[in-house]
């Protein structure tokens, strides 16, 4: 796959399910996927595991919507500037819902085989979440 | 010196939207959307005052307020 396929592909994994269409998971994540997130205890695996988080979150936020804002790709390796957008109207991690709209970025490194990505490090502004849903204090200015 | 930490968007405290940090200053809510934030905050208040009402129209005296407020409105009062 060339590397202008291999964004797509990425692409449509990172928006698609957030408006419901799973079909995109079973079309192009691997059934060994291991998906790496600090924000999350252990790797989603497989494309239960990935449609497992995306519906995780879905339930805590109201329409909730990923939108991909840069991308790069060398070879079977797509990095993914994204911008995640909801409104917590559910519980997550124990919070309780809180009717606040929050608004995140994150980068994932997607490594692709034969037009399925198999592999996934993602990083995201969890800290930025949890102030703006007031779960912990924003740290006071000095 | 600057915060340590402050997230790029921030939630409107009157509407709950999403506002970008140099957005700030110009952001004006939308009243639907505030109204919704607003109520949202209150469910729990809103869903204890129902159960209060139906507990009280089913007491003795709130039967009997249905029933005055009832004659009152066929009377035309």
């Amino acid at each position: 796959m060339g590397t202008e396929t291999n964004k797509e592909i990425i692409r449509r994994l990172a928006e698609e399910p957030w408006r419901g269409n799973y079909d995109v998971v079973d079309e192009h994540v691997a059934d060994d996927y291991i998906g790496h997130d600090p924000s999350i205890p252990e790797p989603t695996r497989g494309p239960e595991g990935f449609k497992e988080f995306v519906r995780t979150y879905q339930a805590a936020f109201r329409d909730a919507r990923v939108t991909v804002e840069e991308q790069l790709a060398e070879g079977d390796i797509v990095a993914t500037r994204w911008t995640g957008r909801g409104i917590h109207e559910g519980e997550l991690m124990g919070i309780a819902p809180t009717g606040k709209e929050a608004t995140v970025s994150g980068i994932t490194i997607s490594h692709l085989r034969n037009g399925k990505v198999v592999e996934e490090w993602t990083n995201w502004d969890t800290l930025g979440m949890l102030v703006q849903l007031g779960a912990v204090p924003q740290p006071a200015r000095t | 010196m600057p915060p340590f930490f402050e997230p790029p968007h921030m939630p409107c405290e009157e509407c709950g939207a999403s506002v970008a940090k140099d957005e700030r200053e110009q952001h004006v809510c939308d009243q639907t959307r505030r109204l919704d934030y607003v109520m949202f905050r209150l469910r729990d208040e809103v869903g204890e005052f129902d159960e209060e009402l139906r507990a009280y129209l089913a007491s003795p005296h709130g039967r009997f307020d249905a029933w005055l407020a009832e004659r009152e409105r066929e009377q035309g009062r």
